[in-house]
C-alpha cells in the first residue's frame, strides 16, 4: 500500500514541480555549500523576525501540497481514490501520513537543520512554535482530505477563452498550457523575463558587448525547454489525431512559428522595450528574430531526437556549441539560419508534425 | 352538538395524520434533483422513486444519463437529495457510498497502476473477501493482465476492470453505464448472468445501454427515458 501511496500521490507532486525542484537543488547544492547553509541558519536566528517567517513558509508550502492533492482527487482517472474515504480510520491516517511526510520531507529536513542552530541560539520558543505548526499542518491536511473525500467532489470543467470564436491551431499550445500547466507557463515566463531584464540592466552599464545579450537569449531559449517538451507530449497524446493528417510543410511551419511566437511574445516585447534604449533598431530586430529562431531550432532538435530515438542529453552539447559560436563572434544571423534550417528540415514531411 | 359522534369531534387534520399510509420504502429516491454545468447544460429530474430491481435508463448522447448516474453514485455534487435504502447522501455520504458500486462508460484509471492495486483500494473500502474478488475475476474472464500497468490495457480490459471494481463488496445498488460496450460476446453473456444472479440475491441495478441485444435478457422493473436533461417517459413506475 505504501507503493500505491507513493506512485499515486507523491510521484505526481514531484513530477508536476520538477523544474522547481531541479532549480532548488541546483541552487542549494551548487551555489551554496555547507558553511553557507550554516551562515544562513545563524543569520535567521540572529534576526528578530526571520524565525517567525519559517512557520509561514511551511504553512504556504503545506497549502500548496494540500491544494495539489485535492486537484489530484478531482481528476477523472482518480475517481477510484474516492474509496479512500471509506477506509478504516487507522489505515486512512497511515496512508495520508505517508503521502504527507513524503511530500514535505525536503522542507522538513531543512527546517530540522535550521532548528539545530535555533536551539544553539537558544531560540526555544520559535523552534517549538515551528514544530507545533508542522504538527498542526499535518492534522489540518488529514482533516481536509477526509472532508474532501466524505462528500461528492466537484468535477473539473474545462473552459476555453473566446467561446464564440474558433481557436486557430497555433493557439492550442497556449490554451493547453493555460488550462493544464499554468504554473509551468508562469514560472517559465517569470524566470526568462527576470533573466532578460537583468542582462539588459548589466548591458546598459557599458561593460559588455552584444554577445552578452546573445548569451541571455540563449539561456532564455533554453528556459523554454519544459514548454517545448509539453508541446511534444501534447502532439503525442491529445493532438495525435491531427498528427495523422497530412499537412503541408508550409502550414505546419507557420502554425509552429505563430504558436511559439505567441508564447515568446513577452520576451520579444521586452527585447523591443529594453533594447531600444541601448541598441540600434536593426540590432533589436535581429535579437528578437535570433530568440525566436533559437526556440524553433530547439523544437526541431527535440523532434529530431525523438525521430532518431537519441538521448536528450544532446541538448547540452548543443547549448555549448551555440555558446562557443557567440564567444567567437559568429554573427547571430548564422546561428539563426542554422536553427531555422534545423526546424524547417524537421517540418519537411507532410505526415510528421 | 349532542348528535355529534366522538369521531366527528376529532379535528380533521388529526384524522388526516392518522389515515396517512406508512411511508413507502423505495430502493432509491431522488428528491427535487437538479444539476447544471454553468449555463450550458441543465439536468432536471425532480422527484423519482425506484423500487428494488433492474432499471434501464435510455437517452441519446448528451441527454444527461452519465451525469445522473455519477450523481447517484455520489461522485459529483448536485442540488436536491438522494436516499438509497433509507440512507441519505447529504446526511451520511460515506455510508451511502458504501452501498453503491459504479462502473463508468469510459473508465479512466491512473495508467501507472495495475488492476491489483485498484482492487486493494476498493477491497479495503468495501471490506470484501479475497474469495469474492477471485470469483469475479473468473466470471469476467480477467486473466494475468490484472498485474500489468493499466496504461497497457485495451478498452475491453479497462471495461472489465471497472466492472469488477463495481461488484466488489455487498452494494445495494450497482450502476453500470454502458456496461456491455467494448466487451467480447463471451464476457457479455457472463456479465448478463452475473447481473441476473446478483439481482436475485437482492442487489438493484441502474443500467444504460445503446446495444439492444444484451439488455433484452433482463426483465426491467422500469425504463426511464431522458431527453435534454429531463425525464420524458418512465415506464413501469
Amino acid at each position: 500500500m505504501k507503493e500505491l501511496s507513493t506512485s499515486a500521490f507523491v510521484s505526481p507532486f514531484y513530477r508536476q514541480f520538477l523544474g522547481f525542484w531541479v532549480l532548488l537543488l541546483v541552487f542549494t547544492t551548487v551555489f551554496m555549500e555547507y558553511p553557507q547553509h550554516v551562515l544562513l541558519a545563524e543569520f535567521i536566528y540572529r534576526n528578530p523576525i526571520l524565525p517567525w517567517v519559517l512557520p509561514l513558509i511551511f504553512l504556504s508550502f503545506s497549502t500548496l501540497v494540500l491544494s495539489f492533492q485535492k486537484e489530484l482527487l478531482r481528476r477523472s482517472s482518480y475517481t477510484i481514490f474516492h474509496h479512500l474515504g471509506l477506509w478504516p480510520k487507522a489505515e486512512f491516517r497511515s496512508h495520508i501520513f505517508q503521502v504527507w511526510i513524503s511530500t514535505h520531507a525536503f522542507l522538513m529536513v531543512y527546517l530540522a537543520f535550521l532548528s539545530i542552530y535555533g536551539i544553539k541560539a537558544q531560540a526555544f520558543l520559535t523552534v517549538s512554535i515551528l514544530w507545533l505548526v508542522i504538527f498542526f499542518s499535518f492534522v489540518l491536511h488529514l482533516n481536509q482530505i477526509k472532508k474532501t473525500l466524505s462528500k461528492p467532489i466537484k468535477e473539473k470543467l474545462f473552459s476555453r477563452p473566446f467561446k464564440r470564436l474558433t481557436l486557430p491551431p497555433f493557439s492550442w499550445l497556449m490554451v493547453q498550457l493555460k488550462e493544464k500547466r499554468p504554473l509551468l507557463l508562469l514560472s517559465t515566463k517569470g524566470l526568462s523575463l527576470i533573466l532578460l531584464s537583468g542582462f539588459f540592466t548589466s548591458y546598459a552599464t557599458g561593460r559588455y558587448d552584444i554577445r552578452w545579450l546573445l548569451f541571455a537569449g540563449l539561456i532564455a531559449a533554453y528556459f523554454h525547454l519544459p514548454i517545448l517538451m509539453e508541446r511534444m507530449k501534447m502532439e503525442g497524446t491529445s493532438m495525435n489525431w491531427f498528427k495523422s493528417l497530412p499537412s503541408h510543410p508550409w502550414r505546419k511551419s507557420r502554425d509552429h512559428i505563430l504558436g511559439l511566437g505567441l508564447i515568446l511574445a513577452p520576451e520579444i516585447l521586452m527585447i523591443f522595450w529594453r533594447g531600444i534604449e541601448v541598441l540600434s533598431a536593426f540590432e533589436v530586430v535581429y535579437l528578437a528574430i535570433y530568440m525566436l529562431s533559437l526556440v524553433l531550432g530547439l523544437l526541431g532538435l527535440l523532434k529530431w531526437i525523438r525521430l532518431k530515438s537519441f538521448d536528450q542529453r544532446i541538448l547540452i552539447p548543443a547549448f555549448f556549441i551555440v555558446f562557443i559560436t557567440i564567444i567567437f563572434y559568429f554573427h547571430p544571423l548564422y546561428i539563426s539560419i542554422v536553427s531555422f534550417c534545423l526546424f524547417v528540415f524537421m517540418m519537411r514531411h507532410a505526415y510528421e508534425q | 352538538m349532542l348528535g355529534q359522534t366522538l369521531f366527528e369531534l376529532i379535528p380533521a387534520h388529526f384524522l388526516l395524520l392518522a389515515k396517512k399510509p406508512a411511508k413507502a420504502h423505495y430502493m432509491l429516491e431522488l428528491i427535487d434533483f437538479r444539476k447544471s454545468y454553468g449555463s450550458d447544460f441543465h439536468l432536471e429530474i425532480g422527484d423519482l422513486n425506484l423500487e428494488a430491481g433492474i432499471h434501464l435508463i435510455l437517452g441519446e448522447n448528451g441527454s444527461g444519463k452519465s451525469t445522473l448516474l455519477k450523481a447517484v453514485a455520489g461522485i459529483h455534487p448536485f442540488e436536491g437529495e438522494i436516499v438509497l435504502s433509507g440512507v441519505s447522501i447529504s446526511k451520511d455520504p460515506l455510508e451511502y457510498r458504501k452501498l453503491i458500486g459504479f462502473a463508468e462508460a469510459e473508465p479512466l484509471f491512473p495508467d501507472f497502476l495495475s488492476l491489483e492495486d485498484l482492487i486493494q483500494v476498493v477491497v479495503k473500502a468495501k471490506s470484501s473477501s479475497p474469495t469474492q474478488v477471485e470469483d469475479l475475476k473468473e466470471t469476467l474472464k480477467i486473466g494475468d493482465f490484472s498485474k500489468q500497468a493499466i496504461g497497457s490495457y485495451s478498452s475491453g480490459m479497462l471495461k472489465k476492470s471497472a466492472l469488477l471494481l463495481a461488484f466488489i463488496g455487498d452494494p445495494k445498488l450497482i450502476i453500470l453505464d454502458e456496461a456491455f460496450t467494448t466487451l467480447d460476446v463471451g464476457t457479455q453473456q457472463s456479465l448478463t448472468r452475473l447481473i441476473e444472479r446478483k439481482s436475485k440475491e437482492g442487489t438493484s441495478f441502474l443500467l444504460t445501454s445503446h446495444q439492444n441485444e444484451p439488455i433484452t435478457a433482463f426483465d426491467f422493473s422500469s425504463t426511464i427515458s431522458l431527453n435534454q436533461g429531463r425525464i420524458i417517459e418512465h415506464e413501469g413506475a
